[in-house]
């Protein structure tokens, strides 16, 4: 007798790799494509391959229109490790809206074999992690993310306490710039149907506030079950209050649907998202607004990957608080998700049947 | 003569393959066949396409004679001869034993099977090169002819034994057809065996199974599915999972049932909303139109009392402005056809257009958000305007779609199928790839299915920069509604209206819109725009660079000023009674047994009004002030969505339920509405841009009013009967301002857009311009009347701050600074024991 099952998200999470500490990168790959920020650690990941006489076929690095003093002042430095990797170094601007052409243009350059490229995620605002991720897992190619962790992130337990203790928040970032919806991410709305944002929020909450408030100001005063929240929880157990610090910052009522999702195991955030859509699909308009750590925007372009009639939503900050974001490198890690072919095919066996 | 062969060798295999090493001709009882083209094969035989002597097609099937030393293939032919009058299966005409000679082996013994040769790709092969026409409707076809396939062999007690995918074939109509639609045929019935005596490990049902396994993974694979084809899925796959049940009494296996249930998975997926006991789960579910699938529930609590309604529902066009919330899309999808269609065509006549809606919001803003500059806009012109056409083309067929399922399409639309065909047809020669029609399937349905895939190709291609076909102009949509007029006869009853719902720049670009513009503003004598946007939002020019006068093309309606003349006494009263069907609709969907009089009741203040009530020393009194309809009527002119919110905070605070008849008491109300009117005034601090310039405006000026209010000097109003002045509590959450043009210097870039965004949130409402004593423009904003409650002020106006420009400037520049000295001048001369309060205490 036929019998059916049909392949789970598990079975494919189960075979994509953790992040996992980084040396090397092996051989020449391709293209490294990074980001100029203005915290420490922008320069991290170039630096420690750069002393490993690593050698990339070309670097490509984006500037953000926002924080240039900031980022500037960590532009020598980056770029003096960045030479050391290869002659082609170019920036491209965060904001192109040919990102996606400018990125695959260099990836097309392989003729004929597998074109390798390394995303330092490092200084990768989400949006902008979306904005690269998405057309490069669309190329067939091969590729490995890598990020530097801080060493300290701020606030820190005291400077938030303090802060609070005055009414006050720690301030990250100032403001809310612009508000934008992912261009790669457009979701399907076309019909009438209730909202439904999934959030993943930060220690800013006048960006979570802003965002819900463009999908539909209502969300704000009565958000009913339309807003799903995934508060990250850190790797370290050290850093466990700031699970507690970002859920006081966003106080919801007993009702609302809320997880905590690792910061570090992206793997663990397409899981919970999936879980979200999957009791809604085709009956609510979705909506996912990242504004959580690097590697859960990572989990969060495979899971626009996964399903694109989710749409995505960003808050930029008016300014960073530059000085006062992190400091230092704790660690450096990478994720090999390699052949981009293999894994769009592991992702879009999700749901299918298999037939014993 | 050689040996019967069980397998080819694969050099036989292969010369099988081979117009040169084959004759041309073959003969099979007695019939001369010319083989035309090798059409597949394996071990076991090969096809080939040939014609007969009459020039028609046949397929010759060369099967090894091996397979039929221990039974007769006149057996085989015998069994399809059953099948002859089920037009599902190929006929199989006859069959003989023969040597044929293949070059450079002889001849070799094959049963040569003569069948009806269908046309067109086999089910593999679409899988394999057009994934994309797997949806619900090919799914429901391929079920069908499953289902008619297994039904047939049950009452013949047969099986195919060979329903390969390649064995499925989707057979285009012949030429010259009326109805040209593909169907679905099985071939091969060279297999044909007794039910039960297959050897194969996978039976017929077996295969039919695994053929909408396959189905449903080319669904999940494709991705880029509209949400029907998401609710779609779930059931395919649990429909799937029935077939193959290991408990036999649960298995679906019967063929009619098989096919019923596919079909009415097919159907359920055409609506996102479930069955329900009540249309409304609560009274205060869906606040937003935009939210609500099911259009029979948004006629049923629609508020037709709605002031504006007779304005916007004529057959000229119109622009609706008006601030979130206010509903305008509730007004705007209530206009659509398709929302009435649910309705008897008595009642349909009643309508005076034939509205289609499109919301920017959820078909445009995503994909076209990104063009945000002109350059872009222009770049991408001539795909913007087809992607709008196919937008609003999809609407149209989907909604004509639904008049088609009517019993009364014919009859009272005029919507016959020679119609429906040509309206198909229409469609299909404006895209750029030609689909199958599916014989069986409602034409439009497949129309719309067809619209789809062109609006996710379009908008993938356009996101990826890459150039593609573009198959529409700006002409497309006036042609399109002008074949409805020549085609079904009811569309030139009543105007036919598009019904652009949020044409605003936060939602289309002005980049955007300008080249939108070019149809939204083309007269065509077949239909009408009417838009609805923020204020402001929508760009009055085209990409001719033409400005067109939008009072000459379109009337503009203010639905936000409408609202707030207050002043009027038929408003006031007509805003109650909006308010108050709105609730008594929602409570009658919900099923609740109280009304609207009953829970929340009238509005009566013991000091005769709420200033006075507000103004009234409050110790040891417990506050009740806000309360009552024509309170709540009051401050809610003009936001739906405001409103309802109201009504639901009172209900929750009140356990209001469904039995519930009993009046909430005021205080109730009062700390509810005013609870909602602070977190709406602390949420301004939260939009974007300008959120907290606008709170500090707000909260100033608020500030300002209710110390006016408070602790203002009482204003003179005429004379009372004795003589005595007629002192009235002054009310003031109006600006004024003349702009006259001594003293006018115009507001800074950033002031101007701060300007308008106040206006385009409705933080304040702008009003008619005011005709001054000096024939100059005044401008005239009230503060949103719902936030007035945070500041313990009234929304009734005794009079208005009267500005000139300067003083504006300065109050939206340093508000605290412009309030503080509007006070200090109306600094009143009062009895020194009257209390000052701050907002804090509030």
């Amino acid at each position: 007798m036929t019998r059916l099952r049909t392949i789970d998200l598990s079975d494919v999470l189960g075979e994509l790799p953790s992040p996992s500490p980084l040396d090397t990168v092996g051989d020449a790959p391709d293209l490294l494509v990074c980001a100029l920020g203005f915290e420490p650690r922008t320069s991290s990941v170039a630096l420690h391959l750069a002393e490993r006489q690593t050698r990339i076929g070309a670097v490509r690095y984006l500037t953000y229109a926002g924080n240039t003093t900031d980022n500037e002042a960590n532009e020598p430095e980056l770029l003096a490790a960045l030479q050391r990797l290869t002659d082609d170094v170019a920036s491209i601007a965060a904001e192109s809206e040919d990102l996606a052409r400018q990125l695959t243009d260099v990836t097309d350059r392989g003729q004929g074999s597998v074109t390798r490229v390394i995303v330092d995620i490092t200084s990768m605002s989400n949006q902008l992690t979306l904005r690269v991720l998405m057309p490069l897992l669309s190329a067939d190619i091969d590729v490995t993310i890598v990020y530097a962790e801080a060493r300290e992130y701020f606030p820190t337990a005291d400077e938030h306490a303090a802060a609070l203790a005055q009414g006050e928040l720690a301030v990250l970032a100032e403001g809310v710039g612009r508000i934008i919806y992912g261009v790669e991410q457009p979701g399907h709305h076309f019909e009438a149907l209730p909202e439904l944002v999934l959030v993943f929020p930060g220690f800013t909450p006048d960006r979570t506030r802003a965002v819900l408030s463009e999908v539909d100001h209502s969300l704000l005063t009565e958000p009913g079950d339309r807003v799903v929240w995934f508060f990250g929880r850190p790797r370290l157990p050290e850093d466990q209050w700031r699970l507690d610090a970002v859920r006081d910052l966003h106080p919801l009522s007993a009702s609302a649907p809320q997880h905590s999702v690792s910061t570090f195991d992206y793997r663990e955030t397409i899981r919970e998202l999936e879980r979200a859509h999957g009791g809604v699909d085709g009956l609510r308009r979705i909506t996912l607004a990242p504004m959580g750590s690097k590697l859960q925007s990572l989990g969060c372009a495979l899971f626009c990957y996964l399903r694109p009639d989710v749409r995505t939503i960003f808050a930029a900050p008016e300014r960073y608080n530059a000085g006062r974001y992190s400091s230092g490198t704790k660690a450096l890690w990478h994720v090999p998700l390699g052949d981009t072919s293999d894994l769009r095919k592991r992702l879009d066996s999700v749901g299918t049947f298999v037939i014993d | 003569m050689s040996e019967p062969l069980e397998n080819l060798s694969s050099a036989l295999a292969e010369a099988l393959q081979d117009p040169d090493r084959l004759p041309t001709d073959i003969m099979v009882r007695g019939q001369v066949y010319r083989l035309k083209r090798w059409m597949g094969g394996g071990y076991k035989g090969a096809v080939w396409k040939a014609t007969d002597e009459l020039g028609e097609d046949v397929a010759l099937k060369f099967a090894v004679a091996g397979d039929y030393v221990d039974r007769s293939y006149l057996q085989e032919v015998q069994r399809a001869r059953k099948l002859t009058r089920y037009p599902v299966f190929a006929r199989l005409d006859t069959a003989e034993e023969i040597a044929l000679p293949v070059s450079g082996h002889g001849d070799v013994q094959f049963v040569c099977f003569v069948e009806e040769f269908i046309p067109g790709r086999t089910l593999a092969e679409i899988l394999a090169t057009e994934p994309e026409l797997v949806g619900p409707t090919f799914v429901t076809n391929f079920v069908r002819l499953a289902a008619e396939a297994l039904s047939a062999l049950q009452a013949t007690k047969l099986c195919h034994d060979d329903l390969h995918s390649k064995n499925i074939i989707l057979e285009p109509p012949p030429e010259g057809t009326l109805d040209p639609e593909h169907r679905l045929r099985i071939v091969d019935m060279g297999s044909l065996k007794p039910a039960g005596s297959s050897t194969k490990p996978i039976d017929d049902h077996g295969h039919v199974v695994r053929h909408l396994c396959t189905l449903h993974d080319a669904m999940v694979r494709r991705k880029l599915l509209t949400p029907r084809e998401r609710r779609y899925l779930p059931s395919l796959r649990s429909l799937c999972i029935q077939m193959v049940d290991e408990d036999p009494t649960m298995r679906l296996h019967a063929p009619e049932l098989i096919r019923r249930e596919f079909e009415q998975a097919d159907q359920r997926s055409q609506r996102a909303e479930g069955a329900r006991s009540a249309p409304l789960n609560s009274p205060f579910e869906y606040i937003s139109a935009e939210h609500m699938a099911d259009d029979e529930l948004l006629v049923e609590i629609f508020a037709d009392r709605c002031p504006w309604l007779d304005r916007v529902n004529g057959p000229d066009p119109c622009l609706l402005v008006g601030p979130r919330g206010c509903g305008k899309s509730t007004i705007f999808r209530w206009l659509s056809l398709r929302a009435h269609l649910h309705k008897p065509s008595a009642t349909l006549s009643q309508l005076n257009v034939w509205g289609f809606y499109l919301s920017c919001g959820a078909d445009l803003q995503n994909r076209l958000g990104w063009i945000r500059t002109e350059a872009l806009a222009q770049r991408f012109e001539a795909e913007l305007v087809h992607y709008f056409n196919m937008t609003l083309a999809r609407e149209v067929i989907d909604t004509m779609q639904r008049v088609a399922e009517r019993a009364d399409a014919e009859s009272f639309f005029g919507l016959a199928s020679p119609a429906v065909r040509t309206i198909h047809e229409f469609v299909a020669a404006h895209l750029p790839d030609t689909r199958p029609t599916l014989g069986g399937a409602p034409l439009l349905r497949q129309t719309l299915e067809a619209i789809e895939a062109e609006l996710f190709r379009c908008h993938s291609e356009m996101i990826q920069r890459k150039p593609f076909t573009v198959t529409t102009d700006a002409a497309f949509l006036g042609d399109l509604t002008t074949t409805l007029m020549s085609e079904v006869s009811s569309m030139n009853d009543k105007k036919i209206a598009f019904l652009l719902d949020d044409f605003s720049t936060h939602r289309l670009s002005s980049a955007v819109q300008v080249i939108l513009n070019r149809i939204v503003w083309e007269r065509r004598s077949s239909h009408v725009f009417k838009l609805s946007s923020e204020k402001y939002g929508a760009v009055l020019s085209d990409s001719f660079a033409a400005t067109a006068d939008i009072t000459r093309e379109m009337e503009v309606i203010d639905c936000g000023r409408d609202y707030i003349a207050l002043d009027e006494k038929g408003q006031r009263e007509g805003a109650k009674r909006f308010a108050t069907q709105l609730l008594a609709n929602r409570l009658r969907a919900a099923g609740y047994d109280g009304t609207p009089e009953q829970l929340i009741g009238e509005s009566s203040w013991p000091e005769g009004s709420l200033a006075a009530e507000l103004r009234a020393p409050r110790a040891g009194r417990s506050d009740e002030q806000y309360h009552g309809l024509r309170c709540i009527a009051d401050l809610c002119s003009g936001d739906v969505a405001t409103l309802l919110m109201i009504y639901r905070r009172i209900f929750d605070a009140g356990a209001v339920g469904p039995a519930s008849k009993d009046p909430v008491a005021k205080h109730i109300q009062h700390r509810a509405i005013t609870t909602v009117s602070r977190e709406l005034t602390e949420a301004i601090a939260d939009h974007h841009p300008f959120g907290p310039q606008m709170h500090a405006l707000v909260t100033e000026f608020g500030g300002l009013v209710r110390r006016v209010l408070r602790e203002g000097n009482l204003t003179s109003r005429g004379k009372q009967d004795d003589g005595s002045p007629n002192l009235v509590i002054p009310q003031c959450s109006r600006i004024e301002v003349d702009r006259t043009s001594d003293m006018h210097r115009p507001l800074s870039e950033s002031v101007t857009e701060l300007q308008r965004e106040l206006v385009r949130r409705a933080v304040f409402i702008e009003m008619t311009p005011g005709g001054s004593r000096r024939e100059v423009t005044t401008l005239r904003w009230q503060l949103r009347r719902v936030f007035l409650p945070t500041f313990r002020a009234t929304p009734y106006k005794t009079e208005a701050f009267k500005w000139t420009p300067e003083q504006f400037r300065f109050f939206l520049t340093n508000p605290e600074s412009a309030c503080a000295h509007e006070w200090a001048k109306r600094q009143p001369d009062r009895d020194p024991g009257f209390e000052q309060t701050s907002l804090d205490e509030l």
